[in-house]
C-alpha cells in the first residue's frame, strides 16, 4: 500500500480499512461478556471499550491517511454485527448441550453493535484540525473525545435497549441463550448492578486513562505503519 | 472419595424403561464439565434405539431437556449400548434412558452425580509441545518486533542495517513485554487451578462416641467443599435418615448396619446391640434434598459393648444360620471377577435340602441389600437389586420410578448389578430379610 500509487492504493487502502473492521469486530467479540446490554450502565464495559476499539481506529486513521478512515471501520463493525443479529435467528436451532434452562428454537446472535460509529465519526471530522500538534497532546485530546462521545450516546441507547421498544427482530433484546433462566437479567431486562458508585468514578476513570494510552499506541502505531515499505 | 460410596464412583442401575429391561452402567467424568460414559444393555430381546438425555435433577434445568444423542449397538450380542454424554456443572444430574422398540417406547431415569474428584496432571507428551510452541511463539513475536523495527522501513531490496540504539531498544522492550505477558499467564492460570482444587469434592467425616453404657453419638463433618452442601437438608431413605454401617477392622468379621435418628442438623445418635472391642470403621449414608446422595467416613475404637439386640430395620452380621441354612452366592467359579466389569452378584438362601427357599421378605422395600467393601478400606459401596443408587436420590429424580421398584414379593434368588471398582480383595455382606428377621451373609471376592 506504501508503495503504490492511485487505484492501486486506493483498494488496497479500502482493503486495510476492510481488515481493520474485522480486527475490531474480532476484540470486541472477545469481551462480549463485559459489553452485554446488562452491563451498559457499569464502567467496566468502557473500560474494555476504550481499551481495544481507539488503538483500531488510530492506526486505520493515520496508516491510510483516508478523512473518514475511523468511520469507515465502525461501519464495517455495525454491519457485520447486524448481519449476524438479523440472519441468524432466521435458521432453526435446538439446544444440544445441557443444562437447558429455556427452551430456544432459532439461533441466538450477539446483540445489538456498541454505538461506536458516534466517536468514530467526531474524532475523523476533528483529527484533520490536530495535525500540526504534538502526538502526546492529540492523544490526550482524542481520547477524552472518544469518551466524551461515547458514553452520552450508548448510555441513553442502552436504555433503550432494555426498554419494551427494543424487544423485536430489529434490536435483538427479546434473545437470550438457553444457559440463562428467565429470572436473569438477559431475560428481565435489568442492569446488573456491578459496582458502586466509587467503584463507577474509579473504573470511568481507568476508562479515560486506556482510551487516552489506547489512541497513543495507535498514533504511534500508525505513524510507523505508514513508514513500513515491506 | 466418590459421593453415595467411598471408592466407587461408577453408577450401576437396573430398571425397566417400560416394557424394556435394562442394566445401565454410567461412569461419571472425573473432572466437571466432563464426559460420562454410558452402557445401557437390554436384559430382553425388542430394543432397537436407545436414546440419551442428560439433566439436572430438581431446578429449571430439569424441565427443558436438550436434544437427546444416540446410543451406538455394541458388537457382539447386539443387546449393547453405548454412549456419552457431557456432563456440564457440579450436582445430582440424571440421565433418562429412551428405550424404543416393538413394544413402544419407554423411559428409565438414572440418577448420576457430577462432581470433580481430583485434578487431572497434564500429560507429559502435551505439557513438552505445548512448552516448545510457547518458547517458539515468544521468540518469534520478539524476532517480528527486531525485523519490523530494523527492516519495515526500507525498501525491498536495500541490505538491512545492522544493530544499532533503536534496535537494541526495541528488542529489549519486546523481550520484556512477551516475558511480563508470561509470567501474568502462568500466575491466572495458576489462580485458575488453586480454584478449581477447592471445588474437588471432599467426602464428609463422621466422628463417633460411645456414650455409655451403649449411645452412640455421631456427628456429621464437612471438611469445607461448595459452600452450597448443608447437613439440614438431608431426605429419609426408606424412613430413614441415615443408614449407618459399623465394620470391624481390619478382619471384617463384624458388621451391623443401623439407623440412628437424627437430634439435630449434622448430630445423629442411636442404640448400639451388643458387640465385641475393636477398631470400627464407620460408614453414614445420607441424601441431600437435591438427589446428592453421600457417605460420611470416619472410624472409632470400642470396648466391648453390652447393648439391646437389633429390632425392626437394624441389622448385626455375619449370622450364624440355623443348622442346614446358609447363604449362597450363585457364580460361576472357574470365571473371574474383573474389575469395573458390571455384573450381575446373586445371592439365595438354601435350606438343609439344598433348594433355595422360597419365603425372602422385602427390606426395606428391597429384595437385599449388599454392602461391598474393600479389604484396604479404599472402597465402600452399599448396592440394592436396582443398583448403586440409593433409593432416595431415585425418588428425588422420579417418584413414579421410585415406586415401581418397590417390591413387594421377594424371589428365591437376589441380584445385585455391581461392578467392583478397582483390583484386590473384598468382602461382600448380603443382607436379607426371612420370617420377619434380617440375616447377614459374608463373601470373599477376589478382583483382577
Amino acid at each position: 500500500m506504501n508503495r503504490s500509487a492511485g487505484v492501486a492504493k486506493r483498494r488496497l487502502e479500502w482493503l486495510f480499512l476492510y481488515v481493520a473492521g474485522m480486527i475490531l469486530v474480532a476484540l470486541l467479540v472477545v469481551v462480549l461478556e463485559y459489553t452485554h446490554r446488562v452491563f451498559l450502565h457499569a464502567a467496566i464495559s468502557y473500560r474494555v471499550i476504550s481499551m481495544l476499539t481507539p488503538i483500531v481506529l488510530a492506526i486505520a486513521s493515520r496508516t491510510t491517511g483516508r478523512r473518514w478512515a475511523a468511520t469507515t471501520v465502525t461501519a464495517i463493525y455495525s454491519v457485520f454485527l447486524l448481519g449476524l443479529l438479523w440472519i441468524l435467528p432466521l435458521f432453526p436451532a435446538q439446544p444440544k448441550l445441557g443444562p437447558v434452562l429455556h427452551a430456544v428454537t432459532q439461533l441466538i446472535p450477539s446483540g445489538f453493535p456498541l454505538l461506536v460509529i458516534a466517536p468514530a465519526f467526531v474524532l475523523d471530522l476533528l483529527w484533520p484540525r490536530m495535525v500540526a500538534w504534538k502526538m502526546w497532546q492529540q492523544a490526550i485530546v482524542s481520547g477524552i473525545l472518544f469518551l466524551a462521545v461515547l458514553l452520552p450516546v450508548q448510555w441513553p441507547f442502552a436504555d433503550f435497549l432494555q426498554s419494551p421498544g427494543a424487544r423485536n427482530a430489529v434490536f435483538g433484546s427479546s434473545y437470550y441463550d438457553y444457559n440463562q433462566s428467565p429470572q436473569s437479567y438477559a431475560a428481565t431486562w435489568r442492569f446488573v448492578p456491578l459496582e458502586n458508585a466509587a467503584q463507577f468514578r474509579e473504573g470511568l476513570g481507568l476508562a479515560l486513562a486506556w482510551a487516552i494510552a489506547s489512541m497513543w499506541l495507535g498514533m504511534g502505531a500508525g505513524e510507523w505503519l505508514k513508514r513500513a515499505r515491506r | 472419595m466418590a459421593s453415595a460410596h467411598v471408592g466407587s464412583p461408577d453408577v450401576f442401575f437396573q430398571g425397566n424403561a417400560g416394557p424394556y429391561p435394562l442394566l445401565v452402567t454410567i461412569r461419571p467424568p472425573d473432572v466437571i464439565p466432563g464426559v460420562a460414559q454410558i452402557e445401557v444393555r437390554s436384559l430382553a430381546q425388542g430394543v432397537e434405539k436407545i436414546e440419551l438425555t442428560p439433566t439436572p435433577m430438581t431446578g429449571i434445568a430439569s424441565t427443558h431437556p436438550p436434544v437427546a444423542d444416540p446410543a451406538e449397538r455394541m458388537a457382539g450380542d447386539g443387546q449393547s449400548f453405548e454412549g456419552t454424554l457431557w456432563l456440564m456443572s457440579v450436582g445430582s444430574w440424571e440421565v433418562h434412558i429412551r428405550a424404543s422398540g416393538a413394544k413402544g417406547t419407554g423411559e428409565l431415569p438414572v440418577p448420576v452425580p457430577a462432581v470433580a474428584l481430583r485434578m487431572q496432571p497434564m500429560n507429559k507428551g502435551v505439557s513438552y509441545f505445548l512448552v516448545g510452541m510457547m518458547a517458539l511463539l515468544a521468540v518469534g513475536m520478539v524476532a517480528i518486533v527486531r525485523a519490523g523495527v530494523r527492516e519495515a522501513t526500507l525498501d525491498p531490496g536495500l541490505p538491512s542495517k545492522g544493530w544499532n540504539r533503536k534496535t537494541v531498544i526495541a528488542t529489549g522492550c519486546a523481550s520484556a513485554v512477551v516475558l511480563a505477558a508470561l509470567w501474568g499467564g502462568n500466575a491466572w492460570w495458576t489462580s485458575d487451578a488453586a480454584t478449581y482444587s477447592q471445588r474437588v469434592y471432599k467426602p464428609l467425616g463422621i466422628t463417633a462416641t460411645l456414650h455409655q453404657p451403649a449411645q452412640l453419638q455421631l456427628q456429621i463433618t464437612d471438611p469445607g467443599w461448595l459452600a452450597l452442601r448443608r447437613l439440614d437438608d438431608l431426605v429419609p431413605d426408606h424412613g430413614h435418615l441415615m443408614h449407618l454401617f459399623l465394620v470391624r477392622w481390619p478382619a471384617m468379621d463384624r458388621v451391623f448396619h443401623l439407623h440412628p435418628e437424627q437430634t439435630a442438623a449434622g448430630f445423629f445418635e442411636t442404640r448400639l446391640p451388643s458387640l465385641p472391642g475393636g477398631v470400627y470403621r464407620v460408614y453414614g449414608d445420607i441424601v441431600h434434598a437435591s438427589g446428592f446422595a453421600e457417605t460420611a467416613v470416619g472410624e472409632l475404637r470400642l470396648p466391648d459393648v453390652e447393648g439391646t439386640p437389633v429390632t425392626g430395620d437394624d441389622a448385626d452380621g455375619p449370622t450364624v444360620f440355623d443348622s442346614g441354612y446358609r447363604m449362597v452366592w450363585l457364580h460361576d467359579e472357574t470365571k473371574p471377577v474383573i474389575a469395573k466389569q458390571a455384573g450381575l452378584f446373586s445371592f439365595q438362601i438354601t435350606g438343609p435340602d439344598g433348594r433355595p427357599v422360597n419365603d425372602l421378605e422385602p427390606y426395606m422395600g428391597m429384595g437385599g441389600h449388599a454392602e461391598f467393601i474393600k479389604e484396604d478400606g479404599s472402597v465402600f459401596a452399599h448396592v440394592h437389586p436396582t443398583g448403586s443408587v440409593p433409593m432416595a436420590s431415585v425418588a428425588v429424580a422420579s417418584p413414579a420410578a421410585m415406586i415401581a421398584m418397590h417390591e413387594t414379593s421377594v424371589g428365591p434368588v437376589v441380584s445385585f448389578p455391581y461392578g467392583l471398582p478397582t483390583a484386590g480383595r473384598y468382602k461382600v455382606f448380603v443382607q436379607l430379610k426371612r420370617a420377619g428377621k434380617v440375616v447377614t451373609g459374608a463373601f470373599e471376592v477376589n478382583v483382577t
